[in-house]
């Protein structure tokens, strides 16, 4: 069975289908689900963006422009959920689970690197946060330029060139 | 493809989240054109009201006349219920009663909507009911 368009199911919605919304959230809620763990690495809160996200989409698909790709949109309003979440709770999980990781038994050694964890988490705080999270993406996830690409519903030349400048600004601040 | 928790909490609260929104566009919809029929209804009654107090009306008995009588007098008949027709009251009438096929015809495709919306409300509240 061919798998219905999510541009004719947006205009279902808008027709008064109910139905087909919950057809979209069936489509994307597992995707949704992984990216958004990914960036705030929790699985219950990482529920509610993703809950958040649809009410949201459902309350502003009337302005949705069926044109466009609907994935990109629904990865973008996501994103910008997850992040508000973060600034919300001020997490800085990627760093605190290098630091678990990292193993060191001596107490002098622990505490520079906590040192320079700081000043990296404070320098990345101050950069742009589209800089930012492409940063994290890229270092701590361990995700290629298109994976990133991807997930932020940017094209690939993006991608770099956002690495490029996240990392000059990184190097200004922390010099 | 199988129902999941996230996507069984999304429903419910656009599902509640649309009837609130669905049930108070149709009471302002339906509080509007009840206005306006009220207002046009008192304003041809008003207009009734006075051509009768004046026996306007009476000058319509022409009609029941012979066809040479109608045909000879008919259009100074016409002439004199315009001249004594409350025309500020007819005005508005006509004017709040073209307001009210405006409304109409432009609200034609949202009331499809909405009710295509409550219908689907009501059939999920009827099968949530039945599980």
């Amino acid at each position: 069975m061919q798998k219905t368009h999510d541009e004719t199911l947006v205009r279902e919605v808008k027709e008064g289908n109910i139905s087909a919304f919950e057809e979209l959230v069936i489509r994307y809620e597992k995707k949704l689900h992984s990216f958004v763990s990914y960036i705030i690495r929790d699985a219950a809160a990482a529920q509610d963006v993703v809950q958040e996200t649809f009410i949201s989409l459902y309350k502003t698909i009337d302005r949705i422009d069926t044109e466009k790709k609907l994935s990109a949109y629904l990865f973008s309003i996501t994103r910008n959920f997850a992040i508000s979440y973060l600034r919300s709770r001020k997490i800085h999980a990627p760093l605190e689970a290098a630091e678990k990781v990292s193993g060191h038994d001596n107490p002098e050694l622990r505490l520079e690197k906590k040192d320079e964890n700081r000043r990296i988490q404070e320098a990345l705080d101050v950069i742009d946060h589209k800089y930012k999270q492409v940063i994290m993406l890229y270092y701590f996830d361990d995700l290629s330029y298109e994976e990133i690409a991807s997930r932020l519903g940017v094209p690939v030349n993006t991608v770099r060139t956002h690495l490029k400048r996240a990392k000059e600004a990184l190097r200004r601040v922390l010099l | 493809m199988k129902q999941t928790n996230v996507t069984k909490v999304v429903m419910e609260k656009v599902t509640r989240f649309e009837e609130s929104r669905s049930r108070r566009w149709l009471a302002i919809f339906i509080s509007i054109v009840l206005s306006l029929v009220a207002l046009i209804g008192v304003s041809f009654l008003r207009t009734y009201d006075v051509l009768n107090k004046q026996h306007t009306l009476d000058l319509l008995e022409i009609f029941y006349e012979d066809k040479e009588i109608i045909t000879e007098f008919w259009r100074d008949t016409a002439a004199v219920i315009i001249v004594e027709l409350p025309q500020q009251t007819m005005l508005v009438g006509l004017m709040l009663s073209m307001l009210l096929v405006v409304i109409w015809a432009i609200t034609r495709r949202r009331r499809k909507i909405v009710q295509r919306r409550l219908v689907e409300l009501a059939k999920r509240k009827k099968t949530s009911n039945n599980k």
